[in-house]
């Protein structure tokens, strides 16, 4: 059956990108394990709402007098409690879970949009300027890889004041260390486009720079940069959890990925709830998979290649 | 050849001393006064002038980075008299909440980061090369469909993630490792050996990832390479084919593995975290806890020189493997 369709479209144009993912089973499956969250994450407080649940609300009858684990099933599981509750205050783990993909989603986003962004144009004016835009850009690329990332984000930490908001800060750092392997992948390609026949002919019929870039070189990187952004996205997504779950991450009582699975650490030393870390981590799992599986698979569909220059 | 490696030398050394000031710009140009937290409450201005005369906080950012690199190689003094503290070269600064010299608390964490280290660099190689090996000669096949969702399970899963299963599958439903702590080698080998499994595990599995992937893709390039054909049709072993299949694949791995055993010596924080592991990205943790600069500066120069050192001998490597570099 698909074999008919097949031919049917060799004849014609090829497939639109829409369609060529979709045949891609390992794209869909991670395109699905990627929105249900997101969609939950959009939809926090009407699910809450629909539950009769907030974050905070502390439910301690919910808790074993001694030792403060959740009574019932799967950690308490229930009509009332989605997904339990979590051990020692009794808050609604369900609630907490959708606010926090929200919190973390939010400066995920933010982040890969300032950095491919950035590396978008860096690497754009490094393919097309070449010469010492390039060579400088490239000794700053050098530089900044000598930084032990993750270790320079917990130590910036340690100075920004605490009344600078957290979520911004987190947006801020995560991009000044994103754009440096996707601007550096943006250049290299930009500096191929750049030695093509195309742009020399538009160059030679006297067209300005702007426009060379905009409608000869851009339509060109396109795909690259969105196979980029694809690709940064879980690996902040994984980052902000990482600094929540070191306790170097947002602060105070919003409800956060990193922080359910940092308090839920003593739980599992003890065997005592398994639960508590079972459902924030499947969700990040989820998010974090399938944003990987849906991003490799478009850019398989978009057929970019993204190791050559790296 | 020669001048290759002096310029690469020269380019380790100048980024060492760019990321140092940076670092000493970023962290003693933009924070809160260490010397306040030092000093405590309530802290009268004339003490405060002592302390920050005593922790060398009063001087412009170019003298304390000054300072720094001096220190580096022949040591700094702090304070005067009998107050005085003395922090041997190689000096990476003082750490005053601690009492200690940074040197020293790093020096004390070693064992725990190198032990983590060299398990996890081994095991990582050995996986990823032979997975990613095996993948490649039998291309399209289980094993390959196998270790490609392997490689993107690695690539993917948060570190404390892959951890905090680990901790809960092995060390509580099987019973079968400890999943914390640390016992040093020379105490006892075999307890030493029996609670470094559980984070080599996590490390290797997170770094396994990108050795499957590169080995797969480059071997896969060798061997359908032109001089590589040409020995197949000539009737050549596997074991020669594969001999000179492998010598292409070695370039980026080792290259990679320069680079990530920098890394874990530079400390694995969340590795570290998960396990109640006390190596050097616990030691960071720390002094961002307690807002002690001094430290947080030392540790993290000290993982960023790692680095860049680990990046010079992927770079002075590269031509003994790649004639190509050694001509140009």
């Amino acid at each position: 059956m698909s074999s008919l369709v097949d031919t049917k479209r060799a004849e014609g144009r090829r497939p639109s990108v829409f369609r060529r993912f979709t045949r891609k089973r390992s794209g869909v499956i991670g395109l699905i394990m990627l929105a249900v969250p997101l969609v939950a994450g959009l939809c926090a407080p009407l699910l809450t709402a629909l539950e009769g649940q907030d974050p905070y609300t502390f439910h301690t009858e919910l808790l074993d007098p001694n030792g403060g684990r959740p009574l019932g099933p799967l950690g308490g599981v229930s009509a009332e409690h989605w997904l339990g509750v979590v051990p020692v205050t009794g808050v609604d783990l369900f609630a907490q879970i959708v606010f926090g993909i929200r919190s973390s989603l939010f400066i995920a986003f933010g982040a890969s949009i300032i950095a491919i962004v950035f590396a978008a144009i860096l690497g754009t004016a490094m393919g097309y300027f070449g010469g010492f835009l390039n060579a400088a850009a490239g000794r700053v690329i050098d530089f900044m890889f000598g930084f032990p990332g993750l270790m320079f984000v917990i130590a910036i930490m340690v100075i920004v004041p605490p009344e600078f908001p957290r979520e911004l800060l987190l947006v801020l750092v995560l991009a000044f260390f994103g754009w440096i392997v996707p601007a550096r992948i943006i250049g290299a390609q930009a500096g191929a486009i750049n030695a093509r026949a195309f742009v020399e002919a538009a160059r030679a019929t006297g067209a300005p720079p702007w426009q060379i870039i905009r409608r000869e070189m851009l339509p060109h990187l396109f795909s690259l940069v969105v196979v980029l952004f694809a690709m940064a996205l879980p690996a902040n997504v994984s980052t902000v959890a990482g600094l929540s779950f070191l306790g170097v991450g947002l602060r105070g009582d919003v409800p956060d990925l990193g922080k359910l699975l940092a308090d839920s650490l003593p739980w599992i030393y003890s065997g005592a709830d398994v639960w508590y870390m079972f459902f924030p981590g499947a969700v990040v799992f989820c998010i974090v998979f399938g944003a990987t599986l849906a991003g490799d698979a478009l850019r398989d569909v978009l057929d970019v290649r993204t190791e050559d220059a790296a | 050849m020669t001048t290759y490696i002096i310029r690469r030398l020269f380019t380790a050394i100048f980024v060492l001393l760019s990321i140092a000031f940076f670092t000493i710009a970023l962290f003693f140009g933009a924070s809160k006064d260490p010397a306040r937290a030092m000093c405590g409450k309530p802290c009268a201005p004339d003490t405060l002038a002592k302390v920050r005369a005593y922790m060398q906080t009063d001087h412009g950012i170019v003298w304390q980075y000054i300072e720094f690199v001096k220190g580096l190689f022949v040591g700094r003094s702090y304070g005067s008299g009998s107050q005085a503290v003395h922090c041997a070269a190689p000096c990476f600064g003082y750490s005053f909440p601690n009492q200690s010299d940074v040197t020293t608390l790093i020096v004390e964490r070693l064992p725990v980061t190198l032990s983590l280290t060299i398990g996890a660099a081994i095991l990582c190689l050995v996986v990823g090369l032979g997975l990613g090996a095996l993948s490649a000669i039998r291309k399209g096949g289980v094993l390959d469909r196998f270790s490609t969702g392997f490689a993107m399970l690695g690539l993917s899963v948060p570190t404390f993630l892959v951890g905090l299963l680990v901790v809960q599958f092995f060390g509580f439903t099987l019973n079968m490792l400890p999943y914390s702590g640390f016992v040093p080698l020379s105490e006892n080998p075999s307890e030493w050996l029996w609670h470094l499994i559980g984070p080599w595990m996590v490390l290797s599995f997170i770094l396994a990832a990108g050795y499957i992937r590169v080995t797969r893709t480059q071997l896969l390039g060798e061997l359908s390479s032109e001089h590589l054909v040409a020995m197949t049709a000539r009737g050549a072993a596997p074991s020669r084919i594969n001999a000179h299949a492998l010598r292409g694949v070695m370039i980026p791995v080792v290259a990679m593995f320069a680079l990530d055993v920098a890394a874990l010596l530079g400390g694995s924080v969340i590795a570290e975290r998960v396990f109640s592991l006390h190596g050097l990205g616990d030691l960071l943790l720390s002094g961002v806890n307690e807002s002690d600069l001094s430290l947080v500066v030392g540790v993290t120069l000290f993982s960023a020189f790692l680095i860049i050192i680990g990046n010079l001998v992927a770079d002075l490597l590269m031509p003994l493997l790649d004639p190509r570099i050694r001509r140009a």
